[in-house]
């Protein structure tokens, strides 16, 4: 069933969407959870989540890509149940590596997080994934949205693990330049 | 700003950049599996010139002065200097010297210490001018070619390293100095032209040898 066949049973509010959903979409939405959790019951619950604020949102919404949308909504699912963890340690996963990795190149802060403007920060990503390379951005994209290992990275990309972490390093101190020279924090 | 804030702010990039990575095959050939360099005694001394289209090659006379750095823990070092192509003026020579002495003594360190060649900064001044030419190699733009492109002394061969045409020619003296004529590749409209020169090709010779199959 296309995408566009799926998208109909939500507007028909027929149950056979979340069903369709998962047999097309299931081990995407658990993949991308499960790089960020890596505890199967966590994972699941996200996925469960994902079709739940699926259902509810189509419609109205009517996603270009169903398979982008969901990604999006099981991403951060996971994040905030991730983020609702991490300090407490309970286990070990991919997200945990990148997290350090981005707590690297920003500042620590005491006190209270800051606050930024979501949307203008995410323009301003945008912006400058947009003046990335076809391939700095698809490891980008790998590594800080799908939370791949550098190895599976390096796999896709088929190159070396060794080039993978070399065109991180050199992405997150472009970013974070760029981040500063956009004022997002000093 | 946290990190959190940024890993979450990346959920809402554009479809296209999502969908694009689920999709990724492999871009690039198969990385040459030739002899690996990597922890082995090997020196490779390099003379970098960029030649233009339009440029006559009039470098060949010049005396260059040479120096090398590898990544870790240079990484920053190498970052500024592929960022700023001034960075010659800033760095200091003397921890390099000139090449034949910096051929010596990166022997004995090299022996004692493998290189990491993941990323190789190369750098030339010539005798007049502080900066000649400089370019970096690094895995981005050719990936394995100090393995790939194996000199072979008085061959010529073509090798074709991450879709790139590498011409390696022969050997070549000159009343002033010798050197071998090493590769020829163009690459994003630059013709690279890449040498070794040593007053010993004998001993440049033996430690190439090293990564001959």
């Amino acid at each position: 069933m296309n995408d566009s066949q799926i998208i109909d049973l939500y507007f028909q509010r027929d149950e056979q969407a979340i069903v369709e959903t998962d047999s097309k979409y299931g081990n995407f939405c658990a993949y991308i959870s499960g790089n960020i959790l890596n505890n199967k019951q966590d994972v699941e619950e996200c996925v469960n989540d994902t079709y739940l604020r699926t259902w509810n949102s189509i419609p109205p919404t009517v996603p270009n890509s169903l398979k982008a949308y969901l990604g999006r909504i099981v991403r951060n699912i996971s994040l905030n149940h991730f983020k609702a963890n991490h300090t407490q340690k309970r286990y070990a996963s991919q997200a945990d590596l990148v997290y350090e990795e981005f707590a690297a190149i920003l500042p620590s802060r005491d006190m209270l997080e800051d606050l930024v403007d979501s949307m203008q920060l995410r323009e301003a990503i945008v912006t400058w994934l947009d003046a990335l390379s076809d391939i700095q951005r698809a490891v980008f994209v790998g590594r800080y949205w799908y939370f791949d290992s550098i190895q599976i990275i390096a796999e896709k990309m088929d190159c070396s693990p060794a080039r993978i972490k070399m065109i991180l390093h050199r992405l997150r101190k472009q970013l974070k330049s760029y981040l500063e020279t956009e004022g997002y924090y000093l | 700003m946290n990190a959190m804030q940024l890993l979450l702010s990346l959920t809402d990039i554009p479809d296209e950049y999502i969908l694009s990575y689920c999709s990724k095959t492999a871009q690039h050939k198969h990385r040459s599996h030739a002899k690996k360099a990597l922890g082995t005694a090997a020196v490779v001394i390099l003379i970098v010139s960029v030649v233009m289209l339009n440029q006559s090659r009039t470098h060949l006379e010049d005396n260059y002065r040479i120096g090398i750095c590898h990544n870790e823990p240079d990484l920053d070092m190498l970052d500024a200097a592929y960022n700023n192509r001034l960075l010659l003026d800033n760095l200091d020579w003397s921890q390099y010297g000139t090449y034949e002495s910096w051929l010596y003594c990166k022997t004995e360190e090299m022996v004692s210490n493998p290189i990491n060649w993941r990323t190789l900064l190369i750098f030339a001044t010539n005798a007049q001018s502080r900066l000649q030419v400089f370019t970096i190699f690094n895995d981005e733009d050719i990936s394995d070619w100090k393995v790939s492109m194996v000199f072979r002394n008085g061959n010529t061969k073509t090798v074709e390293i991450n879709g790139i045409q590498v011409e390696i020619a022969e050997w070549k003296e000159t009343p002033n100095y010798q050197y071998w004529h090493y590769a020829i590749f163009k690459y994003q409209g630059v013709i690279y032209d890449i040498r070794i020169q040593s007053n010993d090709p004998e001993q440049i010779m033996n430690f190439l040898n090293e990564l001959i199959e």
